[in-house]
């Protein structure tokens, strides 16, 4: 038996090889979720994280300025709450919902530092310098002051991966801000792309997409980009449409966790 | 043939302090989001320098590593790595290592696995139907390749023709 593979091999090694590391790969990619891996993949990334931390900081800004960290949570409340009055402004245009307006303006927002970027291959991946014990949980929205960034995916106790919008792991329902017609969000490893939107909404160039209060990741309004570009505006029953993302994921350094947004519902009228 | 000693375990020692600068300092100087493959230049190098079979146990390493600490789906860096480190091992020639590494043709060897290894992740992490082929080729395999081997060019030119590596 072994008379018989010893040639094999010495002839084939390498392709036997490859076919080996290939399958592996395959079935590490079919039990991507698996409790197991995730554990292991929390106390690896976590171990990382701390072991890079130190090498991050010779590269970020040094010393973050308490005015410019207070500045920058204030605008990320305000854009929250500009979202919020817009959407609510074009509401009351065709359903005259202000008097039920409840004004919920406390927004819990927890500070992060973007330790490190993933930005190669098509997938872009932040990891933040928060975890479990800030009250960092998958699922969170992580956003800017321009709008919104990713979704928390892993978590260790320190450290936490985020899912960006140019990631094709995260999908969101996302609403045309004029005309509230509803799409789902989705990076297609070139673009950011809304599909499943209906031919009869008016949609244009520039016209701006924010979160859906109908979302289960994201359900205050937040901003996620404007119409780059329809791409199939002749073809199809649904509208296919570039987005250009409103946050700058190439140059963003710090973002904010949204820790409160499973608790208080903005969108729900009571 | 593989040797297990200090000079085999040189390239998995320099991957850890590689992938912090891959996750740090690559970001600040990437270009629209388009970024250089420093551990693609390091897999390349030591295929050409030592051999597929090498490479591919390399690749594989890294891949799932990379995997690991960046987020992506477990084995998708691993599988496309290990496709492109393959491609490179064709040019090994066991006698004749420097051959690729000390001029121009390591950039190009270094282009096409960059392109391998981008296009197979893409298709593999995030192809849909609504991707067009030749954006993904264009934006995905092409200038990150472009960038890597221009990085790559500067190792091949600034490598010491005796012993260091």
């Amino acid at each position: 038996m072994f008379r018989f593979f010893k040639p094999v091999w010495e002839s084939f090694k390498e392709y036997i090889t490859l076919l080996i590391i290939l399958a592996i790969s395959l079935v590490l990619l079919a039990g991507n979720e698996s409790a197991g891996i995730r554990h292991f993949r929390t106390f690896l990334f976590g171990t990382f994280a701390t072991v890079s931390s130190v090498t991050t900081g010779l590269f970020s800004d040094t010393g973050i300025k308490g005015e410019v960290q207070y500045l920058r949570n204030r605008n990320a409340e305000l854009m929250l709450e500009v979202n919020k009055l817009r959407k609510y402004s074009l509401t009351r245009q065709e359903m005259n919902y202000l008097e039920k307006f409840q004004d919920s303006s406390s927004y819990s927002l927890l500070h992060a530092h973007i330790a490190f970027k993933s930005i190669l291959n098509s997938q872009n991946t932040f990891t933040i310098n928060r975890g479990s014990n800030d009250g960092v949980k998958p699922g969170l929205p992580v956003l800017t002051d321009a709008g919104l960034v990713g979704i928390i995916s892993t978590v260790s106790s320190d450290f936490a991966i985020v899912n960006t919008l140019k990631s094709s792991e995260l999908k969101l329902i996302v609403q045309e801000e004029r005309t509230m017609y509803q799409g789902i969000m989705r990076w297609n490893g070139v673009q950011l792309l809304v599909t499943n939107l209906p031919k009869t909404a008016d949609v244009r160039v520039g016209d701006r997409f924010i979160t859906s209060a109908s979302s289960s990741l994201m359900n205050a309004p937040c901003s996620v980009g404007k119409v780059k570009r329809l791409i199939n505006p002749e073809q199809g029953n649904m509208y296919i449409v570039e987005l250009e993302p409103s946050a700058n994921l190439e140059r963003i350094n710090y973002a904010f966790v949204y820790l409160n947004y499973s608790t208080e519902k903005p969108f729900m009228h009571k | 043939m593989l040797r297990f000693d200090l000079t085999t375990l040189k390239p998995f020692l320099l991957f850890i302090p590689l992938l912090i600068l891959q996750l740090t300092v690559i970001p600040i100087i990437s270009i629209e989001g388009i970024a250089p493959d420093l551990s693609m230049i390091l897999l390349v190098f030591y295929t050409l320098k030592r051999g597929r079979m090498w490479g591919l146990i390399a690749a594989a390493i890294f891949g799932f590593f990379y995997d690991m600490v960046s987020g992506n789906a477990l084995g998708s860096t691993m599988f496309s790595q290990s496709i492109a480190v393959f491609v490179a091992g064709l040019f090994f020639k066991e006698q004749h290592s420097e051959r690729y590494i000390s001029n121009y043709k390591f950039s190009l060897i270094l282009f096409l696995c960059a392109i391998i290894n981008s296009v197979v992740f893409t298709f593999l992490a995030n192809y849909d139907t609504s991707s067009s082929i030749l954006a993904i080729l264009l934006r995905q395999g092409i200038l990150p390749a472009i960038y890597t081997s221009l990085i790559g060019g500067i190792v091949s030119v600034f490598y010491p023709k005796r012993g260091l590596m």
